[in-house]
């Protein structure tokens, strides 16, 4: 049977002091968000300090808040509910029960000491909670290192949450809970009957609150006011003996400066906690940290490089923002605001950067001036530049590699820029497209890579003969064609063979021809070879619009649409006949 | 050796009760003795002569228990003041992460009270200390004597660096635990200036 939560026992009622301070926040976040932040959340204490009280507290504020189903037992308990389904053969059951459990609030787990089958219990109802994202909070009269043969993995699953102490309470946090404790029970104490029974030594809260009971019994009892003078003598003979302890009161103010020194290092790291998951930041690097096992200096300089951190996340969010205002990166607050994902968000931001970043252009200085206006690849290109997406879509010139292609390549995509200093013009070599093709697939950027390509408005790609071998760059070069196409954009090849002579998948070829095919007026252009005789029929061979390949000097017509798109052609034909 | 040992979860602290011969170091260790509750009392060791000075040291270690996971223990010396035994007290005192120096508050004991000031200053360099930088009180014992100077006047003659300072009667215990308490929060406090982050 599970237990019933202490009605009295909410945060409400639990007075916050130095010595359970941490304690006391860390079961209030836990209540905020089950599952979200320490989890598990193991508190101990010597007995009688507040441990029940927090477990209590917790439950009741998760219910009112969240509606969580809670579970409340001690160790005693869960072990013989686990046993007593075991051997009811309800096993099943049981574990309907936790499924419906959001928090498990599991008290007095030093008895897992060498219970080997408890132990075994409690990981198997662990795993079963936290598969579902469930919230457990145990306490324990010490650390979970001190509980003799605990088993690693539940020592393990243990240091992944939060370990925290409640220390005895000072003078003052004694003067508090006696004052509240008093006005709870519609009974307040004289200021200094509260201030004589606070100095007593009382070496835990339950002991504190026994003695005020006294003190109100016969305030009501005798339905008289308690004195401060009378306050030892009235609770007898061992608050006397504790009054007169001036060790234990020398104890008890070591105590507080000894936790006051020892945990200045939780103090600092909590406190940055508290601040950085209020901006929204994971704080999960820091709460690796509270185990106490720090000096304040190391702490310090965890919380400088968390800081740090922090800083550069927000940087690169910035950085994000000012480049891509509805960066989809954006909204990945899971990396921008976790300090361990650094090396992510800076992904992030190459990402962005990457998608981003202009592709290069064409080498400035080369124009379409350079090159005889009569060349019928120069025609095209002036074309091309005056109509970009519309005249020759693709405009494919043909001729050897070398910087001659190149410079007119470069001279179309110039002469595009002129027309229009805003249109991007992306300059590439098949070469330098499937090098970068690897290079994306090797750092994780194919997304921002493509996307770069896909912001060009004219695409120029010489040497597509470089890409006859790489299956992955013509998959790429096909689906980007497609793109572009179907946003009206220019696209530009140069390449030493005709379309149909690369080995190059039937469907990206004919979509290189698609458009024009011309071949590059070039002076060192070797002449063709001759050919086998012309069959017969076909036209001669200085008539320029017939079966004109690989004849230097001309441009090919391999398919007879080119023609139909040309503005030129009926004047060319004209001046041919002539 | 570190004060606190984060590692091992260990808080110790060595304090040592330095002064002129006679004054009452002892029996401020003895009375801290007798107020530990028998159940975490240790052993005193003390090497006496017959006519009850302290010929070595005396050695009281207080085991404070788990205060925030760290297992506390004070250990409390004293030093032998006749002047011929300073190669011991440099001993002693080495390591030490705090000192009370009790003062003998009889008239006509000014200038060995303020010999054995001079000399731990003296063996405080020694041991590379500034006496400024080392955690000091000074207790003014004997104020049940009859004729003693008066605190006040006491503390115009030795506390020429400020530090605090409180009368006591050793002998009945007063003072006692409050001096041992001032310089533990020093000791302490002096720990926690050491660790503090650094504000630039």
């Amino acid at each position: 049977m599970p237990l019933e939560l202490d009605p009295r026992f909410t945060f409400e009622s639990f007075v916050v002091g130095p010595a359970n301070r941490l304690a006391a926040a860390a079961a209030r976040r836990v209540a905020e968000a089950p599952g979200a932040t320490y989890n598990p959340l193991f508190i101990y204490s010597a007995s009688g300090l507040g441990k029940t009280h927090l477990l209590s507290a917790v439950g009741h504020l998760a219910q009112r808040v969240h509606g969580a189903t809670v579970l409340y037992l001690t160790l005693e308990h869960l072990m013989e509910e686990v046993s007593a389904a075991l051997q009811a053969g309800e096993r099943d059951a049981f574990r309907g029960r936790l499924a419906d459990t959001a928090l498990l609030l599991l008290d007095d787990v030093q008895f897992l000491a060498g219970q080997r089958q408890a132990q075994e219990g409690l990981i198997r109802t662990w795993d079963a909670l936290s598969s579902r994202g469930g919230q457990i909070v145990l306490s324990s009269d010490r650390p979970p290192q001190d509980i003799d043969g605990l088993d690693d993995r539940l020592l393990s699953r243990l240091s992944g949450g939060l370990i925290v102490d409640v220390g005895v309470p000072d003078f003052e946090t004694r003067v508090a809970i006696a004052r509240r404790k008093a006005a709870e029970r519609g009974h307040p104490l004289d200021a200094d009957v509260c201030h004589v029974l606070a100095r007593v030594a009382f070496t835990n809260v339950r002991e504190l609150q026994g003695a005020l009971n006294r003190l109100i019994a016969v305030q009501e009892l005798e339905q008289r006011t308690v004195l401060p003078e009378e306050v030892v003598s009235l609770l007898g003979a061992a608050a006397a003996e504790r009054g007169q302890d001036e060790f234990g009161e020398f104890l008890s103010e070591i105590t507080g400066t000894v936790s006051a020194v020892v945990e200045e290092a939780d103090r600092q790291i909590a406190d940055a906690i508290l601040a950085w998951e209020g901006e929204g930041y994971r704080t999960r690097r820091l709460e690796g940290a509270l185990a106490g096992t720090m000096t304040a200096p190391q702490a310090a300089e965890l919380i400088r490089r968390f800081e740090r951190d922090i800083a550069r996340l927000r940087e690169i969010e910035a950085a994000i923002a000012a480049v891509e205002p509805a960066a989809p990166e954006l909204t990945r607050p899971d990396v921008l605001r976790d300090p361990d994902r650094i090396t992510e968000a800076e992904g992030l931001l190459a990402s962005v950067r990457e998608r981003l970043k202009p592709p290069a252009g064409p080498p400035p200085g080369a124009t379409l001036d350079a090159f005889s206006p009569d060349s019928m690849a120069v025609r095209a290109a002036r074309a091309v530049a005056a109509r970009p997406g519309v005249a020759y879509n693709p405009l494919y010139l043909l001729g050897p590699a070398g910087e001659r292609r190149t410079e007119l390549l470069a001279a179309v995509g110039n002469a595009l820029k002129d027309t229009d200093p805003d249109r991007l013009v992306g300059f590439v070599s098949g070469a330098e497209f499937a090098d970068e093709l690897i290079a994306a697939l090797e750092h994780g950027q194919l997304e921002a890579w493509r996307s770069r390509y896909r912001r060009v408005h004219v695409l120029v790609l010489d040497d597509v003969d470089a890409l006859g071998e790489t299956e992955g760059a013509q998959e790429e070069l096909f689906h980007l064609f497609e793109d572009l196409r179907r946003a009206d954009r220019q696209l530009v090849f140069g390449a030493s063979r005709p379309p149909h002579e690369l080995p190059l998948p039937s469907r990206l070829r004919s979509r290189l021809e698609s458009g024009l095919v011309v071949e590059i007026d070039a002076p060192d252009l070797p002449p063709a070879p001759e050919t086998a005789p012309e069959p017969a029929g076909s036209p001669a061979p200085d008539q320029p619009f017939a079966d004109s390949e690989r004849r230097p000097g001309h441009w090919i017509l391999s398919h007879e649409k080119v023609l139909w798109e040309w503005p030129y052609a009926q004047d060319w034909l004209e001046e041919s006949a002539d | 050796m570190p004060l606190v040992h984060y590692a091992a979860r260990e808080i110790v602290c060595k304090i040592v009760y330095y002064g002129p011969a006679r004054s009452g170091k002892t029996t401020n260790l003895q009375w801290v003795h007798r107020a530990v509750a028998e159940e975490r009392r240790s052993e005193m060791v003390s090497l006496a002569t017959e006519n009850d000075r302290t010929l070595f040291f005396d050695y009281l270690p207080l085991e404070l228990g788990q205060i925030s996971g760290f297992r506390t223990r004070f250990q409390l010396y004293t030093v032998p003041g006749q002047v011929y035994y300073n190669a011991t007290r440099k001993l002693v005192l080495r390591g030490a992460d705090g000192v009370v120096f009790v003062a003998d508050s009889q008239p006509g004991r000014s200038e060995e009270n303020l010999e054995s000031l001079r000399n731990l200053q003296e063996n405080l360099l020694e041991h590379g200390f500034d006496i400024l930088q080392m955690p000091l009180v000074i207790q003014y014992n004997k104020q049940d004597l009859e004729d003693a100077v008066p605190a006040a006047d006491l503390d115009r003659e030795l506390n020429f660096r400020d530090v605090p300072s409180s009368p006591a009667e050793a002998i009945r215990g007063v003072g006692v635990l409050e001096t041992l308490r001032t310089v533990s929060e020093l000791v302490l406090g002096s720990v926690a200036q050491r660790y503090a982050p650094s504000t630039s």
